[in-house]
């Protein structure tokens, strides 16, 4: 029998420290008796060095992983394996490079006419370009996220596409609140794009949700994860368990919409 | 706490306090120990089987008192003798805060050389799967993964648990040559 979708995250949770000590604790319990939970972990163990190795893991996730189960026996041994079977992968070959007098001949030699029939359209261009082609006004990319806490945890559905273009002012992310955790009366979100975290404000906020907008300049492709702390009134902050991770790409590599999608 | 060698009357005593029947017995002893690896592991201790063997010795020698008096599920007892056993390896100071070595490319190259002749060794439907499950990256990899399950009529998950599983063969199979190749 497979463990649950809620069951895959905790142990992931788990394996890179978003546990109190006490869930910990509760954990370690289940997997003395549950045999389900016990595989889960086996397999999360595979993955996440697998996950590890291709720097497809945040920087305080791959931190807390590398201090943790890959410093045990068995996770440097998994950590071997996991490189040598990298080695074994058929190398992806490198695009043929040709200098740019090169690029130029070639297009040249294809495109004679056509470029005689632009250069005329180019000079009308010119002129009337600037009234023509006027860039539109930067739009604002909303969307909704859903906390890792508690989701599955296959990877199709983790990482949630949101394309990003060069008309693109800020992203607004709505993320929602797990179940079950703490409100606050303020929020500080983190975003970790693998290299560097950096802190942010709540834009707004409700009983369910807190509003995150990030300015579109400071982003490029990529995997970034946003983590959650309710801020308290003695000024100490705690940490919401689970991240709220999405993937930056270009229009053209973003093939189907997501649900959740928005614009403005 | 006494973590000195059992006796093998105590150890006779653990193994019914487990199960009347011998061979279950052993199946359950086998088992917690392999889950007490796990947890020591996943809390990146080095000697996780000695320190294993460490939490099963201390319960053994409480085996009479256990028999009086515990009730409950036996494996919650050995997690709570690991979790003193644990405290008490990193007393004398906690695990510093730095990244272990990485693999050593020597290392990386000698096991790559044995996983290829094992995977020679793997019948060819698992040795296709696991090739073609570890292509790719990122976006890509993730696709690859998705086609592959609806191909062999999967779950994504039992797709990962079947993958797991031809990682754990190979795994034993390099074990044996490495033993092999230090003879």
């Amino acid at each position: 029998m497979e463990s649950t979708n809620h069951d895959q995250a905790r142990i992931r949770d788990y394996l890179l420290g978003r546990l109190s000590d006490e869930e910990q604790q509760k954990i370690e319990e289940r997997l003395m008796i549950e045999d389900n939970l016990f595989n889960e972990l086996e397999v999360s163990k595979c993955e996440l060095t697998e996950e590890y190795c291709a720097n497809e893991l945040a920087q305080s996730e791959r931190r807390w992983f590398k201090q943790h189960y890959l410093a045990s026996a068995k996770g440097r041994q998994e950590h071997v394996f996991a490189l040598a079977l990298d080695l074994l992968k058929p190398p992806v070959p490198a695009p043929q490079k040709l200098n740019w007098f090169e690029r130029l001949q070639g297009f040249v030699k294809v495109h004679r006419w056509a470029l005689a029939a632009s250069a005329s359209a180019a000079l009308v261009i010119l002129v009337a370009g600037p009234f023509i082609f006027r860039r539109p006004p930067p739009t604002s990319y909303a969307f909704t996220l859903t906390s890792t806490l508690g989701r599955r945890s296959s990877d199709e559905a983790r990482y949630f596409k949101a394309p990003l273009t060069r008309d693109t002012g800020e992203l607004r992310i709505t993320l929602q609140l797990p179940e079950g955790v703490t409100r606050g009366t303020d929020y500080r979100i983190e975003l970790d794009d693998r290299s560097k975290t950096t802190s942010l404000k709540a834009a707004s906020q409700d009983a369910n949700s807190v509003v995150v907008v990030i300015p579109a300049a400071s982003l490029r492709e990529g995997l970034y994860a946003l983590r959650l702390y309710t801020l308290k009134p003695d000024g100490t902050e705690q940490l919401i368990p689970g991240e709220y991770l999405f993937e930056l790409m270009s229009p053209e590599r973003l093939t189907a919409p997501n649900p959740e999608q928005q614009t403005r | 706490m006494n973590t000195e060698g059992p006796t093998q009357e105590e150890f006779e005593k653990l193994l019914r306090w487990l199960d009347p029947d011998r061979d279950k017995a052993g199946e359950k002893y086998q088992k917690i120990r392999n889950r007490l690896i796990g947890v020591f592991s996943s809390r990146g201790c080095c000697d996780t089987d000695d320190l294993a063997d460490k939490s099963i010795n201390v319960v053994t020698s409480k085996i009479d008192w256990l028999l009086g008096n515990y009730v409950g599920e036996p494996a919650l007892y050995f997690y709570g003798v690991a979790k003193k056993i644990y405290l008490e390896s990193i007393k004398p100071k906690p695990p510093p805060n730095v990244d272990p070595p990485d693999p050593q490319p020597q290392e990386v190259e000698e096991l790559a050389t044995h996983l290829d002749e094992c995977l020679e060794a793997l019948p060819q439907p698992d040795r296709d799967l696991v090739l073609r499950y570890h292509e790719f990256e990122k976006q890509e990899k993730i696709q690859n993964r998705k086609s592959l399950a609806e191909k062999l009529k999967l779950s994504r998950n039992a797709l990962r648990i079947k993958v797991c599983h031809i990682h754990s063969k190979l795994k034993k199979c390099i074990e044996l040559r490495l033993r092999g190749s230090s003879t």
